[in-house]
C-alpha cells in the first residue's frame, strides 16, 4: 500500500471514529485534515428538505409523472437489431460482390464501430466532405454527419459494445466542433441559417445521450457528460446569436465541470458553486 | 418492503405507485445533493421533482449493471444541476445556508460561523469539480465510501484518495501549508 493509500485509509477510520461527535470546532484556521473535514461537515451540511416539501411530494410527483404507461423494453429487441443489422450487412455484402464498388458504399452505409466495413464508410465520408467546396453545403453535411455518429452512439449503446462509446462520443464531439467552425466562417445571417437548422437535431441529440446516461457503464459516463456538455453549448451560441450577441466568450467546455482543470477565478458571487 | 430491482420492475410496467415508493426512498439523499448544491430550498425541491420526473421517462431505457439506481439518479441530479447553472447565474449568501442555528447564539458567534461557513463555501467551490464531489458525497452528505464510490463510477479505494487529496487541496485553498 501506498504512503497515500495507508494516510487516505487512516483518515477515513478516524473519520468513521468521529461520527457521531458533535462538531464544535471553533472557526479559525483548521490545521488538519480530520478536523477540516469535521468542520466542512460542520459548517456545509445541507439542511434536511421542508417538512412541508416532504409531506406533499409523493403526492406532487404522482400527479406529475407523464399519464402514458411506460413500456418495458422487450428482451428481443436488442437480439432482433443485431439480427437485422446482420441481416443488412450480410446482404449488403453480397451486393458489393456483386455490384463491385457501389455496393460495397452501399454496404458500409449501416456500418457501425467495430464493423468491418466501418473504414470503407468513414472514408466514403470523408470524400464526399473533401467534395463539397460551399461552406452551407459542408454544414449540411457535418450536421448528417453528427447525427449519424449519434446513431452509432445509440447502436453501440443497445448493442452493449460499450468500448467503442468513448472513441464514437469524441467523434461526435469532433463534428459538432467542425460544424461550430464553418458556421463561424459564414456571414451572420448564414450562419444564423445554419445554427437554426441545426439546433433542432442538436437538441434531440442531447435529449437522446440523457437518455442513455442509465444504459452506459461508468467508463463511458465522462464522455457522455463531455458531449451532452457539447450539445448544450451548441444551443448557448445559437441563443447568444439570435439574441444579436458575440458568442466568442462561450468557448466550449466553458461551462464544463473540469477534472482537475485550472481554477476557476475566486470572488463573489459568480464563482460559489459554480458547477 | 419491495426491493429496488422489483420496485424498478413494476414502474417500467407502468406501476406509478412503485415510481413513488422510490422517489421516497431516495428523496432524501438526491434532494440533500441538490441542496447541498444550489443553496436554495425552493430551487432544491423543483430540481429534485425533475429528476425523478426525468428518471421516470428513462425507466425504459435504464439498465443498472449491478450499479445501484441512487448512481443513476445522482447522474441525473448532477447534470440538472449543470443545466440550472447554465439558465440561472449561481448566487450564494451565506444567510442562503444558515439553516442550522446554535440554540442562542449570540449576534457575535452567529456572524462568526456565517463567515466561516462563507470561507469554507468560496474555498470549496475553487476546486476541481471531482474533489469537490468527493467532499459533497463523503462529508457534507455523509454518504459511506461504498455508495460514494457508486455514484462516482470509482473504487472504494480511489474514493478514499481522493477525499484524502481534496482535503489537501482544500487546506491549501485556506491558506495553510503543511507537508
Amino acid at each position: 500500500m501506498t504512503d497515500e493509500r495507508r494516510r487516505a485509509a487512516e483518515l477515513e477510520r478516524r473519520l468513521e471514529a468521529h461520527s457521531s461527535r458533535p462538531a464544535s470546532l471553533a472557526p479559525g484556521q483548521p490545521d488538519d485534515l480530520e478536523d477540516l473535514a469535521l468542520r466542512l461537515r460542520a459548517s456545509l451540511t445541507p439542511p434536511p428538505a421542508r417538512a412541508a416539501f416532504k409531506a406533499s411530494a409523493r403526492w406532487r410527483l404522482l400527479h406529475r409523472l407523464p399519464r402514458i404507461p411506460v413500456h418495458a423494453p422487450s428482451r428481443l429487441r436488442p437480439a432482433m437489431d443485431m439480427l437485422r443489422r446482420l441481416a443488412v450487412a450480410t446482404a449488403s455484402v453480397l451486393l458489393a460482390f456483386s455490384l463491385g464498388t457501389a455496393g460495397v458504399a452501399y454496404a458500409a452505409q449501416e456500418a457501425i464501430p467495430g464493423d468491418t466495413l466501418y473504414g470503407v464508410k468513414r472514408g466514403i465520408e470523408t470524400a464526399r466532405y473533401s467534395l463539397t467546396e460551399n461552406p452551407q453545403s459542408q454544414a449540411a453535411l457535418l450536421s448528417d454527419l453528427a447525427a449519424e455518429r449519434m446513431r452509432e452512439i445509440q447502436a453501440l449503446a443497445d448493442d452493449g459494445r460499450d468500448a467503442l462509446l468513448a472513441p464514437t462520443l469524441s467523434d461526435y464531439i469532433q463534428t459538432l466542433d467542425r460544424l461550430q467552425s464553418v458556421a463561424n466562417a459564414l456571414p451572420l445571417n448564414l450562419q444564423l441559417q445554419v445554427l437554426a437548422q441545426a439546433s433542432a437535431r442538436v437538441q434531440q441529440h442531447q435529449q437522446a445521450l440523457e437518455r442513455l446516461l442509465g444504459q452506459v457503464p461508468p467508463q463511458a459516463l465522462p464522455a457522455m457528460e463531455r458531449a451532452i456538455e457539447r450539445t448544450s453549448h451548441s444551443q448557448e451560441v445559437l441563443q447568444a446569436l439570435q439574441q444579436g450577441e458575440s458568442p466568442s466568450d462561450l468557448a466550449p467546455g466553458q461551462d464544463k465541470e473540469k477534472e482537475h482543470g485550472p481554477k476557476r477565478t475566486p470572488g463573489p458571487p459568480d464563482n460559489r458553486a459554480k458547477p | 418492503m419491495l426491493g429496488e430491482d422489483e420496485l424498478i420492475a413494476r414502474a417500467r410496467k407502468g406501476d406509478r405507485e412503485a415510481f413513488a415508493d422510490l422517489y421516497q426512498r431516495y428523496l432524501p439523499m438526491i434532494y440533500a445533493y441538490v441542496r447541498a448544491r444550489v443553496f436554495d430550498d425552493r430551487d432544491a425541491e423543483d430540481l429534485t421533482e425533475q429528476v425523478f420526473l426525468r428518471a421516470f421517462q428513462a425507466l425504459d431505457r435504464y439498465r443498472g449493471r449491478g450499479w445501484p439506481y441512487s448512481a443513476f439518479l445522482y447522474r441525473v441530479a448532477r447534470n440538472l444541476v449543470i443545466d440550472h447553472f447554465r439558465r440561472v447565474r449561481p448566487t450564494l449568501s451565506p444567510e442562503a445556508t444558515d439553516e442550522q442555528p446554535d440554540p442562542a447564539p449570540s449576534a457575535d458567534e452567529v456572524l462568526i460561523k456565517r463567515e466561516d461557513r462563507h470561507r469554507l463555501q468560496q474555498a470549496l467551490s475553487r476546486l476541481p469539480a471531482d474533489y469537490q464531489e468527493v467532499i459533497r458525497l463523503r462529508l457534507l452528505l455523509s454518504l459511506p465510501t461504498a455508495t460514494a464510490a457508486a455514484w462516482l463510477g470509482r473504487s472504494e479505494g480511489a474514493v478514499r484518495v481522493l477525499l484524502f487529496r481534496a482535503l489537501k487541496a482544500m487546506r491549501r485553498e485556506l491558506g495553510v501549508e503543511h507537508d
